[in-house]
């Protein structure tokens, strides 16, 4: 029941910001052509009257303000986001051949990152004011507190250019024919690493910090004395009673924070010159293509709206105590 | 003799001092008595039993010995002590709302300690904790055993404590303050679970409360300030009360009018010189506040800590 209430409030969440992403631009003072053709202000384009017209039946901005309404969410359900201006072909089409790779950067970086600063972040509260906890929470919050694009830089320069290990940018060599899917993959994964390493080292920390200080609050707790009261190995207490509890205030965290891996993917992938969306949002916004940064700026919400629901969906699965009020 | 206490000294160091939290103990418990351990909150109850199950943090000094079935539990080995908590002596912790792990199915709480110390399977162990949850009288145990612990009641929650506690079977059961906060009914239906349930057992009941001491209990003992100063069986303690702290304590009784102790507990990190009690006394004299009197045995079984005893 719970988990139908979330998914209406996400679906409620989306649609408005679909509407927001058609009235926002027309609530905007100016001229609504020169937004849809990326003028720049300084140098309005000279139009008669009569292109004037042209030019707004064209991209229906001439008819009443709910019909375009209705127009422009039949074009969304069909996938129309419009033209950009600067390649000259649908918005969809430019955004949806770069997702892929935006995906696979973003999502393996934020599965490891995770994954490994609640590993760490754990291990560290495990071992407490011992050695390993005081020299990985030196080392990780040095490395992570560099900032994004200087980090990317830092492992171009080092791992890219001087040692040649991995390639300096793109997601793949470019015309390249393979033997098998096994080489495909292998030389995407090569041209992975330095990108996906800057994600998750600049994110790592956070991760890292607050799952070592909430295991151990965790470890202070009533019910872990209880467990150690019923003669349960230390291992067994931490995998089973704690790591549950400790995981809350992460899972809620995270959530939080996905704003900062979206700006982080720009980021790294305008240094590795990686083909994503991150990239195209970089260059569109150079070139004043409204069109295009609008209908990225609507994959970026509802990126984050998903990302918001998946936290959701993990809390009230951790969560018993949620999942009942 | 089930336990024997000597010479215990718990003592936590801290940034303001030492606190003398158990200072200095001696008792014993015979095999299938209910030892009652009465004080006010802050005398060092709850410490003394996490003393013998061993669960204070390392840096915590203890001093003493705790002679359990002919085996010092000071001296064993941290595997040692996990072979014993559970099954050989269980602690019920007090405060059973913070104590169960809010997102581990009950039943599996129970279950878990079932599987470690008696080797069986999940699916035995599961049934194993079904039956226990029964035996403390929860209704509709299968389903319960699936719940979290918030969908339990205050009451629901410590017969969960106890059938974990109990769940092993051991010989030796320390409840800290199974009744706090019960409801009169609920207090009473506590009580006569706990008697049923520990019959052959022995059992070191930490209680503030005279009214469930006097249904279980066959001695008990009068904690102030670290250190015992009373202990006797039960009718001792009822009807002749020795020390002025009991004659305090039993003044709180509600049919005694509830009369509070005046005055405060003292800092377990300076002790006031003399009897601890002194400054609270309305007997004290010249040598209370010097001399720091001995827990003699002022009729047979009866043990008192007063310069001025009396029946
Ligand atoms: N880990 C600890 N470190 C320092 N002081 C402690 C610690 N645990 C308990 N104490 C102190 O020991 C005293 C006795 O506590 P406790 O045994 O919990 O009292 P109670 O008789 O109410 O159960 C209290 O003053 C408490 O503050
Ligand atoms: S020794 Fe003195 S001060 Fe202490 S309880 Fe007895 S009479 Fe009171
Ligand atoms: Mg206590």
């Amino acid at each position: 029941m719970h988990y139908i209430s979330k998914l209406t409030y996400y679906l409620v969440i989306i649609l408005i910001i679909l509407s927001i992403n058609f009235f926002l631009p027309r609530a905007m003072p100016g001229d609504p052509l020169a937004y849809v053709l990326g003028e720049n202000p300084d140098m309005p384009t000279r139009m008669t009257e009569e292109e004037r017209e042209m030019r707004l039946a064209e991209y229906g901005l001439d008819k009443p303000l709910l019909e375009q309404y209705l127009n422009y969410m039949v074009g969304l359900s069909r996938g129309d986001l419009g033209c950009s201006i600067y390649y000259n072909t649908p918005v969809m089409d430019e955004i949806l051949v770069r997702l892929k790779w935006t995906l696979l950067l973003t999502g393996t970086s934020t599965v490891i990152y995770m994954l490994l600063g609640i590993f760490l972040g754990a291990e560290s509260a495990w071992a407490r004011g011992k050695k390993k906890d005081t020299g990985s929470l030196i080392t990780i919050l040095t490395v992570s507190s560099f900032p994004t694009f200087f980090l990317g830089t830092l492992l171009a320069i080092f791992f890219a250019a001087n040692l040649d290990l991995f390639p300096l940018g793109g997601a793949r060599i470019i015309g390249a024919s393979y033997a098998n899917p096994f080489e495909k993959a292998l030389d995407i994964l090569h041209h992975l690493v330095l990108p996906a390493a800057t994600l998750i080292i600049a994110h790592i920390g956070g991760t890292y910090l607050l799952m070592r200080n909430s295991m151990l609050s965790v470890l202070g707790a009533d019910y872990i004395l209880s467990a150690r009261a019923k003669g349960l190995s230390e291992r067994y207490i931490m995998n089973r009673h704690a790591i549950k509890n400790a995981l809350l205030p992460v899972v809620t965290m995270a959530a939080l924070t996905v704003q900062f891996m979206i700006i982080g993917t720009i980021f790294v992938e305008k240094v590795f010159a990686y083909p994503g969306v991150g990239n195209l949002l970089y260059d569109s916004v150079l070139r004043r293509d409204y069109p295009l940064l609008q209908g990225i700026f609507l994959f970026i919400a509802i990126s984050v709206v998903i990302a918001n629901f998946i936290a959701d969906m993990t809390y009230l699965w951790l969560d018993p105590r949620v999942r009942d009020e | 003799m089930m336990m024997r206490i000597s010479d215990l000294k718990t003592h936590f160091p801290t940034p303001d001092g030492i606190v003398r939290a158990v200072d200095t103990i001696d008792l014993s418990i015979r095999d299938t008595e209910t030892f009652g351990l009465i004080g006010e909150t802050g005398c060092g109850k709850t410490v003394l039993g996490l003393t013998i199950m061993r669960l204070l943090h390392p840096a915590t000094t203890v001093e003493g010995e705790i002679i359990y079935k002919g085996q010092n539990l000071l001296e064993a080995s941290e595997a040692e002590m996990r072979t014993i908590r559970g099954r050989e002596i269980a602690i019920i912790l007090q405060n059973p709302t913070t104590s169960l792990n809010p997102v581990m199915k009950v039943g599996e709480q129970i279950a878990e300690a079932i599987r470690l110390h008696q080797g069986l399977n999940k699916k035995d162990a599961a049934a194993k904790a079904v039956e226990m949850l029964d035996a403390v009288r929860i209704p509709s145990p299968s389903q319960r055993a699936n719940e979290y612990p918030h969908e339990f009641s205050g009451g629901m929650k410590q017969r969960v404590m106890i059938a974990m506690g109990l769940a092993c079977n051991p010989s030796f059961i320390i409840a800290d303050e199974p009744t706090k906060g019960l409801d009169v009914t609920i207090k009473a239906q506590i009580v006569e679970l706990m008697r049923e349930m520990t019959e052959r057992k022995a059992m070191l009941l930490i209680t503030h409360d005279l009214s469930v001491a006097r249904e279980l209990c066959d001695r008990i003992a009068l904690m102030y300030a670290g250190e015992l100063v009373e202990y006797a069986p039960l009718k001792g303690i009822f009807e002749s009360p020795l020390h002025p702290y009991t004659r305090g304590f039993l003044g709180s009784l509600p049919e005694r009018g509830l009369v509070p102790i005046p005055g405060m507990s003292p800092s377990l990190i300076d002790f006031p010189d003399g009897c601890r009690f002194h400054p609270r006394c309305e007997h004290a004299t010249e040598v209370c506040r010097r001399e720091h009197p001995e827990l003699v045995e002022f009729n047979a079984g009866h043990f008192v800590r007063c310069h001025h005893a009396r029946s």
